[in-house]
């Protein structure tokens, strides 16, 4: 790693790693969002009577459930990464700022991403096997569970970094 | 070999492959969070010094903070690779009766146990 902060600083490399792990987020937190409005109350309505929210639920949910996987694996391994960081550089002095609730509840966001991580292979069973009704409930419970994990780690990863203020 | 004995193992094949990936889902989340309560990770990681260590081993001055996460995700992963393949051996009977939604709602009924494990940030 040395020959790559002789390019960049050590707090611009971090930084960069943390703006990849929000970007990959949003992709997965958008997907997610699609894909569970969409399997929670598919669109039935013609084309010209389309609303924002039936528009935004008419998509083929079928084809989001590869993407998800990966982005998932992706954001996992870079949070994974910025992790080891956070644990010296960021957790010690919120601890000492006492914000314990804060820590709590980031703490239960890494534990409900592992929960996530695992129901991937049955989330993408179900989809795979999207013609078959018999998984239908699979994969609306699956979808929700995700989406669910996704948001509240997104806001949860949010106020963790907004929780000393800006630069800090 | 007739088409129906290939229907059946093709049956048979992703019956197994379902059970595999049902029983994944929820033995990843309960053994994460037996590791967790047990203090059962692979090896301990220590980020100040880059140290690793077999097991669970406490925070220390040299080395700084210890953390068990990155052991805890291999420890359950290893525990629920074994689990959810010995499952998918199990007779077909068997196989058949065993739920879906186990999938999903043992991960759920599992957040407030995950919740109480975190009660000292609670305060």
């Amino acid at each position: 790693m040395n020959w790559l902060f002789d390019i960049v600083s050590v707090n611009t490399f971090w930084t960069i790693l943390l703006i990849i792990h929000g970007l990959v987020s949003v992709a997965l937190l958008g997907a997610l969002s699609h894909q569970a409005m969409a399997v929670m109350r598919p669109a039935q309505l013609a084309q010209k009577d389309k609303t924002f929210f039936d528009a935004f639920r008419s998509v083929k949910a079928t084809k989001y459930a590869k993407a998800i996987c990966v982005l998932w694996v992706m954001s996992f391994i870079l949070g994974g990464w910025i992790y080891s960081e956070y644990r010296i550089y960021v957790r010690i002095p919120i601890e000492q700022q006492e914000f314990y609730k804060t820590l709590g509840a980031f703490e239960l966001k890494e534990h409900l991403a592992v929960f996530g991580l695992g129901m991937l292979p049955i989330y993408h069973f179900a989809w795979k096997f999207s013609q078959q009704e018999n998984y239908a409930k699979l994969r609306k419970y699956t979808t929700l569970f995700l989406a669910v994990v996704c948001w509240y780690a997104f806001l949860t990863g949010h106020i963790v970094n907004n929780v000393r203020g800006y630069g800090a | 070999m007739s088409n129906e004995y290939l229907a059946y193992e093709n049956d048979l094949s992703t019956l197994r492959y379902r059970t595999f990936m049902t029983i994944f889902s929820a033995s990843f989340s309960l053994s994460y969070l037996l590791v967790d309560v047990l203090k059962l990770p692979t090896f301990s990681y220590y980020p100040a010094t880059h140290k690793m260590a077999w097991g669970w081993l406490p925070s220390s001055v040299d080395d700084g903070p210890a953390m068990y996460w990155y052991g805890w995700i291999l420890s359950s992963l290893l525990m629920a690779l074994v689990v959810s393949y010995l499952c998918s051996m199990l007779p077909i009977n068997i196989l058949k009766r065993i739920p879906l939604s186990i999938a999903w709602i043992l991960p759920v009924a599992l957040i407030p146990c995950l919740i109480y494990t975190l009660k000292f940030y609670w305060r």
